[in-house]
């Protein structure tokens, strides 16, 4: 099954993400990144890599 | 899904659209048109941390060519299209090559506006990589000039932003914009004074109010001329007055153009079903209002790129009024972000507060109805998060206040504390 990873050095809290795939990924107290769930179901791959082609800074990934 | 789908422009519209496609399944030929040699780059960081850093210019890459090679996108780069016959189906580019698409995806992006006081050496805009490199290279030359005087004309996002960042380098810095406050048409002239004062608390020079009645050149200076008579002696001039959509190429193509290529509201160019556009270029009309309505954000063209992607490939479609306006600046010490259309609300409040470098606060404009329509948010980003879904949903502005008021501001919790 695919992952999502992300780099929380990179991370500068834009949120689109967030709006892209909000089961997989939020943002903390101070505005970084942290994922839900790293596991990527096949019905939210689509979302996924939405969230991973609108993150200004490249802070995310699909891997697998 | 078969056939060629044809991207002309391979900014962040354009290679988000070819790399949408391939997500959502089309198994054509995928190819990418672009008129700069250099690899896809990302433009937000040109006008930020790009002209601060010393070193090698390094830009961040929409794409790496591993990428492309393995979803099979085609980069044409370096090639410009000049004309668009719709009947055949056919973009001519300026060596004579003729493309055949099947679908097709104008993302040409905009220009910088023109200086209108003509083009004189240290006189220049920032729209592209080759701009980048050379207002840097012309900023960080400053400091062996005796004197050196860096005067920005436009205090938009990217005047703002190049004024922060030549204040970095430690230069002198004057801003100029006929608004009386900058980002007044944005977020209204009260707050757009709290960027005045942002300005002002990092030693920039401003003059607001007034407009440039001329820039001519005296020995090795730039003499800017202010309509209140104010002159100013300039080693370097950037002018940030907007920008305008790459259009020209579409003349005589039969497709709507205005503001930008007309589009209806998934981004196909009005009459022409094989034709869409998307970011800066692209005009779609807005679903609610029926008003077609050009933006110049990198949210919305991500946006506009998987939806005519999904919309390409038969995928069912989200719903585009979930999509509020979202844009971002980083200026000196803050980390800005507006959402929604503050110019739509009528009565404003504050969440927190402006108190220079510790400032954390959340604008809410409402209509009168006490629909949240748009926000600022300063160095907050739980709220700017949100303030968006908020604002998606029409939320009462008194429910939006509350909430930000007891889930971020009362539980005065620790950092690394659940929420």
């Amino acid at each position: 099954m695919p992952v999502i990873r992300a780099d929380r050095t990179k991370c500068e809290g834009y949120g689109n993400c967030v709006i892209a795939a909000p089961e997989l990924v939020d943002v903390d107290h101070e505005g970084v990144v942290v994922v839900l769930q790293e596991q990527i179901p096949e019905s939210a791959l689509g979302r996924a890599e939405n969230a991973v082609r609108s993150c200004p800074v490249s802070a995310l990934r699909v891997d697998g | 899904m078969n056939g060629t789908a044809l991207v002309i422009g391979a900014s962040v519209a354009g290679i988000r659209t070819a790399q949408a496609l391939r997500s959502e399944g089309w198994r054509g030929r995928v190819i990418v048109v672009g008129d700069e040699s250099h690899l896809p780059y990302d433009r937000p960081p040109l006008s930020k941390q790009m002209l601060t850093v010393r070193g090698e210019v390094r830009p961040t890459p929409l794409i790496t060519e591993h990428e492309a090679a393995a979803r099979e996108i085609e980069l044409m780069l370096g090639a410009r299209a000049v004309r668009l016959d719709s009947t055949r189906k056919q973009v001519v580019l300026e060596d004579g090559r003729e493309l055949s698409y099947d679908q097709l995806v104008i993302a040409t992006g905009a220009s910088a506006r023109p200086s209108p006081w003509g083009q004189l050496p240290r006189l220049q805009v920032l729209r592209g990589l080759d701009d980048c490199i050379g207002l840097r290279r012309a900023l960080q030359d400053e400091d062996r000039v005796d004197h050196g005087h860096v005067v920005v004309v436009g205090a938009g996002f990217i005047g703002s932003e190049v004024a922060a960042a030549a204040r970095a380098l430690d230069l002198r810095v004057s801003i100029v914009d006929p608004l009386p406050a900058p980002l007044g048409r944005v977020v209204g002239p009260e707050v757009g004074g709290e960027f005045t004062r942002l300005h002002h608390r990092h030693a920039v020079e401003t003059h607001f109010g007034s407009g440039v009645a001329s820039v001519t050149r005296s020995a090795d200076r730039l003499c800017v001329l202010l309509d209140d008579g104010t002159d100013l002696s300039a080693t370097v001039v950037v002018v940030g007055i907007g920008a305008t959509p790459n259009v020209e190429w579409l003349a005589g193509s039969g497709l709507t153009l205005g503001d930008g290529v007309l589009c209806d509201a998934e981004g196909r160019a009005v009459g022409e079903p094989d034709v869409s556009a998307v970011g800066d270029v692209a005009c779609w009309t807005d679903l609610d209002t029926g008003i077609p309505r050009r933006v110049e954000h990198w949210t919305r063209a991500v946006e506009q790129a998987n939806h005519v992607g999904r919309r390409l490939c038969g995928a069912t479609l989200e719903n585009v009024e979930q999509s509020v306006e979202y844009v971002w600046s980083d200026l000196y010490d803050w980390k800005t972000h507006i959402i929604g259309r503050p110019m739509d609300g009528s009565r404003v409040e504050t969440v927190g507060e402006f108190d220079g470098a510790n400032t954390k606060a959340a604008v809410l404009y409402a209509d009168e109805q006490g629909v949240l329509r748009g926000s600022l948010t300063v160095n907050w980003p739980r709220a700017m998060l949100l303030l968006r879904k908020a604002i998606a949903q029409r939320a009462d502005v008194r429910a939006t206040r509350d909430l930000i008021e007891t889930k971020l501001l009362l539980p005065r919790s620790s950092p690394g504390m659940p929420r």
